[in-house]
């Protein structure tokens, strides 16, 4: 997949802006708060209709606008698509693709795209919150069912602590949610081990090649029910994560928690509390780790990421925020390498222009000042 | 510029139906003034009637003029089996489907604890007095395949399958998360067929 054309109005400090990158590596460099992470936050948002840096939509409105818009021409395996977003003050949204109306939920998993930027490091550095969020993003992107699972979860969830807050809470009256809380809760946990299975795998190549297999790192969700005794060896050898064994574990502990539950007055264990860890070298990151050691582990993490979506078809593009800042010469050019031997489309910002090695010419290389960009190779305005 | 004072009341009732938006209501509004003055008074008679003289039936809750629904009274129907439902409206959808000869039960709702809904809230306590003394060999429950839905057939065949009678849940090709009254006949009708017994 790539973007072949992305054309702004009133997107954050940008007024109209009509930008055609190249389809392999586009190096954008600039003074801070030119703009450059908007630029980046415009393009997952013209793929995603979210934005990775806020909640608040109207904070994209340039200051002092009314509305937004936001026009792309993205390839996929041979087809072209016009993707049209246009947002107001006054809380219109409108999602079209090559015309037609398309809602935000099914939207999400179209266009697949990784960004990593450098608020990524507070998915290691902070509680579970954001641990959480990527790992529903990121699903929902791999397995479109799970989204459905999860606000079906949350609906019984809410149901179940509403009975719970009830002083005078009946034991049948809890027991009749319990069913269903499981019914949902042990797909999403389900889907969420799997998930972090497969990721591992990829996590373990990249972070490998990027620190010479001197840092060995693992993923390791931390669930309620007990990892070890839901995965079972099937008949080929491999580990099977049994999703019946999920729900009898989750639908006993619920039945052992009840009286703690309704002392405490919510429901303590399910999907909504568990997180998951990552380790190098056996050790917890967000203890044991340096700085430069954590945002390595991230940027592998993203990467991994892309490389489990291609694999599984999903061939996505890549966005680098400010990516080299605290990465050294050797992981600053394995960063360059693995992009290049690709062949994928990616977006790198950066400060500075230095540190793309001269051998590397095949990148677009462009300027940005005060939101406009200019095309360094070409010498074209954009 | 204000409507006249009546036209204006009109409107906010209108507005005040379920789905009904206020560009919609004015619609209706304007269109009910534009009708002929027996038109109107013919309507507006049809709204008194039906709210005079409906009422819930002293035996499944659906709606009915008499003591009891006509479904309920009918000798040639078996009593033997009920069908649950949240909805009268769903009384209608599952008669529709022609493979129904027992009789039903409406709940009016689900168990819903957000909305202050528990099962004193919906004519569960009925629907067991019911079970004991009219010989119920089966309860279909087919209550909506939403959350709530199954929250509430669950708590059902808790309270009913002590009592030796066999509960069953129709789930089959209804569309999760959905309402019965979306439901086709077919899919009902094989839903019917196909429902399963509850654990
Ligand atoms: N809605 C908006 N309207 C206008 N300017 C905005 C808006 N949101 C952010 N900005 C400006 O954009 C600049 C930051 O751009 P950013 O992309 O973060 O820069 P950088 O190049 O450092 O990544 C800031 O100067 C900020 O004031
Ligand atoms: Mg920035
Ligand atoms: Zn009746």
């Amino acid at each position: 997949m790539y973007l072949e054309n992305i054309i702004l109005h009133n997107y954050r400090n940008y007024g109209d802006i009509n930008f055609t990158p190249s389809p392999n590596i586009n190096y954008i460099y600039g003074e801070n708060a030119q703009g450059k992470t908007n630029l980046l936050e415009s393009i997952y948002y013209l793929l995603t209709a979210h934005s990775f840096k806020t909640k608040n939509e109207y904070e994209l409105v340039k200051w002092g606008g009314s509305y937004l818009r936001i026009k792309g021409k993205v390839w996929v395996k041979g087809d072209i698509s016009n993707i049209n977003i246009y947002f107001s003050n006054n809380k219109e949204k409108k999602i079209l693709v090559n015309g037609k109306e398309v809602k935000r939920d099914s939207f999400f998993s179209m266009f697949p795209v990784v960004i990593f930027h450098p608020e990524d490091l507070l998915m290691i550095k902070e509680g579970p919150l954001l641990r959480r969020k990527f790992l529903n993003r990121e699903i929902t992107r791999m397995y479109t069912r799970y989204w459905k699972y999860l606000q079906q979860y949350y609906r019984v969830l809410r149901q179940r602590n509403s009975l719970l807050k009830d002083q005078a809470v009946k034991r049948k009256d809890l027991e009749s949610w319990d069913e269903i809380l499981c019914f949902y809760g042990s797909k999403v946990v389900y889907l969420r081990m799997k998930f972090l299975n497969k990721l591992d795998k990829y996590f373990k190549e990249i972070h490998g090649t990027f620190t010479n297999n001197k840092e060995d790192v693992r993923l390791y969700y931390k669930s309620c029910v007990n990892l070890e005794e839901v995965t079972q060896v099937d008949k080929t050898g491999k580990d099977k994560i049994t999703e019946k064994e999920i729900y009898n574990q989750f639908f006993n502990l619920l039945k052992d928690k009840q009286e703690e539950e309704i002392k405490k007055r919510y429901t303590m264990i399910g999907p909504q509390v568990e997180d998951f860890n990552v380790y190098i070298n056996n050790k917890n990151i967000k203890k044991y780790a340096s700085q430069g050691q954590q945002r390595t582990a991230v940027l592998s993490l993203k990467i991994a990421l892309f490389n489990f979506l291609e694999e599984n078809n999903k061939f996505s593009i890549l966005l680098l925020d400010d990516v080299f800042s605290e990465l050294d010469e050797k992981r600053k050019r394995a960063v360059l390498d693995f992009v290049e031997d690709k062949g994928l489309q990616c977006f790198i910002t950066s400060y500075e222009k230095k540190v793309i090695p001269a051998e590397k010419n095949s990148f677009a290389v462009y300027k940005l000042d005060g939101g406009g960009l200019v095309n360094e190779n070409s010498g074209k305005f954009n | 510029m204000h409507y006249p004072q009546s036209l204006q009341e009109l409107i906010n009732t209108f507005n005040s139906f379920p789905g009904v938006g206020p560009k919609t209501a004015q619609r209706l509004a304007f269109y009910l003034i534009s009708l002929p003055g027996e038109e109107v008074e013919k309507m507006a008679r049809a709204m008194v009637k039906a709210k005079k003289r409906l009422r819930y039936c002293s035996r499944c809750f659906s709606f009915t003029e008499e003591e009891q629904c006509n479904i309920c009274s009918d000798t040639g129907r078996n009593s033997f089996t009920i069908c649950v439902v949240q909805h009268p409206r769903d009384v209608l959808v599952m008669e529709k489907t022609g493979q129904f000869k027992g009789k039903y039960h409406v709940l009016h709702g689900a168990l819903s604890p957000v909305e202050g809904v528990g099962p004193e809230e919906l004519n569960i306590p009925r629907l067991l007095e019911r079970i004991k003394n009219e010989g119920v060999k089966e309860v279909i429950i087919a209550t909506n395949p939403n959350v709530e839905g199954d929250a509430t057939a669950s708590y059902l065949s808790r309270q009913i399958k002590p009592l030796g009678v066999r509960v069953t849940r129709i789930a089959f090709g209804l569309p999760v998360g959905g309402d019965l009254e979306y439901a086709d006949e077919l899919t009902l009708g094989r839903a019917l067929e196909g429902r399963i017994e509850l654990e």
